[in-house]
């Protein structure tokens, strides 16, 4: 047992039963809740993505009515995003940031239960816009897509406030848990730790929760508008009022572009922990990587209009929008650059985590090229609204972010559980998922360059045989997440015990306290010797 | 970082707190208008 956590056994009360998780101010807990949420989230909206891809198996409508296809399309992409990445990056936020800089808990621990408990009200909201169409009086099915544009999202009945309401309480989370990182890591670092001493996962965060305050309320204040339009008279959005449709998409993509920037950067911060560890060296280009990642994050806040080239703007301003987003790969091709250079002549093993960080950084640069592609404005006229948009969006999201999680929780399972997970089941897992993503995804290039629009439940014959390829990946991806949930199942329930620091490269405060960590870890402040055990040293 | 107690520690956290939250509040209200004129404006440009 290390030092610190037999220190404080002494005042280590576990509260028990359902008030330990319904009332819970303790990181840890709040943290498992938001992991068990998304991972909940993850297969409902992998279900929706079955469906989807079981429809589209065969030209012709076979399972799925036109509107129902288009509703669980707009379902699918929501709870991914913000019922499960978002959720499953704040619960490794809440896990390892208190951790990594030697604070006793979040800043604001009853503001931490609020954010969380608000997400399952939200989801229910979200899942009830999906199922009341089917009751009836429920009005039409929401056949909008994630993006909500107007003007069919003023069209749709009362399935399209409940939208709207979910995405409120989850902007009303993100925010208030966005409140709480960037007060924990401006306030609670250990004595001795500046700033540019934290561990880079808590760089990535601060930067992400500084992006979700700029863009989430611009987000609330465009459906709240859109709530107006539909109920109370005004006509923002509707032009036969003298509104303009188009500012919704200036207001959506203001806030959905630096999305996915917070989708990137946790897993971005997830990798500079992995890399090193399994490379045995330190990250390499710590201040550049903070850099990049600001320059990111302040690039990103102002190209959103590359998603709406051919709704028609003047010369000048696609130009610019084409130019600032093909900047952003400069700075993220450095990113990318300084962990090949972290690996470069490290004694490299290949455990599941670092797998999965190989995978990502081909596969995510992979994703980052098709993004330059969509970027150039007369190829972006051809590719626009196509399957190859598809493509792009989940070679980036998917590499860039969902396998950074898994990432995070391959390689910190053991220190929340106490127990080594089974790396020979991990594999399997790992090459099953990763071949199944390319088998599911890699083809829908081909169709969206022949012209195979996204969105629409039927398709032309000549694109059968991509799509029959396309939907046995999905078949192959879907079914491995089994193999996560009894893999996280079965190291949760035992195995062997997993000791204080689990992998034998890795440096950082964390790895200071017993697999699993008492109950109340950083009672007391780190001492200097711990501080100075990371890889975060400016270089 | 510098050592505080609970109380000042909490009070600090706070006022960070509410100004964080004070200013998500403002990017909400700057929304409607200022987009409004200026989002209308680079549409109709073309």
């Amino acid at each position: 047992m290390s030092t610190y956590a037999a220190e404080h056994h002494h005042d280590d009360h576990v509260p028990t039963g359902w008030r330990r998780w319904v009332f819970s101010t303790n990181h840890k807990d709040i943290g498992t809740l938001y992991l068990l949420f998304a991972l909940c989230m993850l297969f409902l909206g992998g279900a929706s993505a079955m469906l989807i891809r079981a429809e589209l198996f065969q030209p012709g409508i076979q399972l799925l009515h036109p509107d129902l296809y288009n509703n669980l399309v707009t379902n699918h992409a929501l709870i991914m995003i913000f019922g499960a990445v978002m959720p499953a990056a704040a619960g490794l936020a809440n896990w390892m940031i208190p951790l990594m800089i030697g604070a006793p808990d979040m800043a604001l621990p009853r503001m931490n239960n609020l954010s969380f408990w608000i997400l399952p009200a939200a989801a229910t909201m979200l899942i009830l816009s999906f199922v009341v169409p089917f009751f009836p009086g429920g009005g039409s099915q929401i056949n909008t897509g994630w993006t909500l544009y107007p003007p069919l999202s003023l069209q749709v009945g009362m399935s399209m406030d409940f939208l709207i309401f979910a995405i409120h309480l989850l902007g009303i989370s993100s925010v208030l848990a966005s409140i709480n990182i960037i007060v924990t890591l401006f306030n609670m670092r250990a004595p001795g730790m500046t700033l540019m001493q934290m561990p880079m996962f808590c760089w990535t965060w601060l930067v992400t929760a500084f992006l979700l305050i700029l863009v989430v309320p611009v987000l609330a204040g465009g459906v709240t508008m859109l709530l107006f339009d539909r109920h109370f008279g005004t006509s923002f959005f509707d032009a036969a009022g003298g509104g303009d449709p188009v500012l919704f998409q200036h207001l959506f993509w203001f806030f959905g572009h630096p999305e996915v920037y917070v989708l990137l950067l946790p897993s971005i911060g997830v990798l500079a922990h992995v890399i090193p560890t399994f490379s045995r060296k330190p990250l390499f280009g710590y201040k550049s990587m903070v850099g990049s990642m600001l320059a990111v994050a302040t690039i990103g806040m102002v190209v959103w209009a590359h998603h709406q080239y051919t709704i028609g703007m003047s010369l000048g301003a696609v130009t610019y929008f084409m130019i600032g987003t093909i900047i952003i790969s400069i700075p993220v091709g450095l990113m990318i650059f300084n962990f090949i250079a972290t690996m470069w002549r490290g004694s490299m093993t290949f455990e599941t985590p670092m797998l999965f960080a190989v995978a990502i950084i081909l596969m995510f640069t992979f994703g980052g090229l098709s993004g330059v592609m969509l970027a150039v404005v007369p190829a972006d006229m051809q590719y626009h609204d196509s399957m190859f948009v598809v493509a792009h969006f989940h070679y980036v999201l998917m590499p860039g972010a969902v396998f950074g999680l898994f990432a995070g929780v391959f390689y910190w399972l053991p220190k929340w559980t106490g127990h080594m997970y089974d790396e020979v089941l991990a594999k399997w897992f790992f090459w099953i998922n990763v071949i199944g993503f390319n088998i599911t995804f890699f083809p829908q290039h081909f169709l969206g360059l022949a012209g195979m629009p996204r969105r629409i439940v039927d398709y032309n014959v000549m694109f059968t045989e991509f799509n029959v390829v396309s939907s046995i990946g999905a078949i192959i991806f879907g079914l491995s997440h089994l193999l996560l949930l009894y893999i996280v199942i079965k190291t949760i329930r035992g195995g062997k015990k997993a000791d204080a620091k689990v992998w034998e490269g890795a440096h950082g405060l964390e790895w200071h306290l017993d697999s699993p960590p008492a109950f109340h870890s950083w009672s007391t402040a780190p001492k200097a010797i711990e501080l100075t055990d990371t890889y975060e040293k400016p270089q | 970082m510098k050592n505080l107690n609970e109380q000042q520690q909490k009070k600090k956290n706070t006022r960070l707190a509410i100004a964080l939250g004070a200013f998500a509040l403002l990017v909400l209200v700057t929304s409607f208008p200022f987009w409004q004129a200026v989002l209308v404006e680079i549409s109709k440009s073309n």
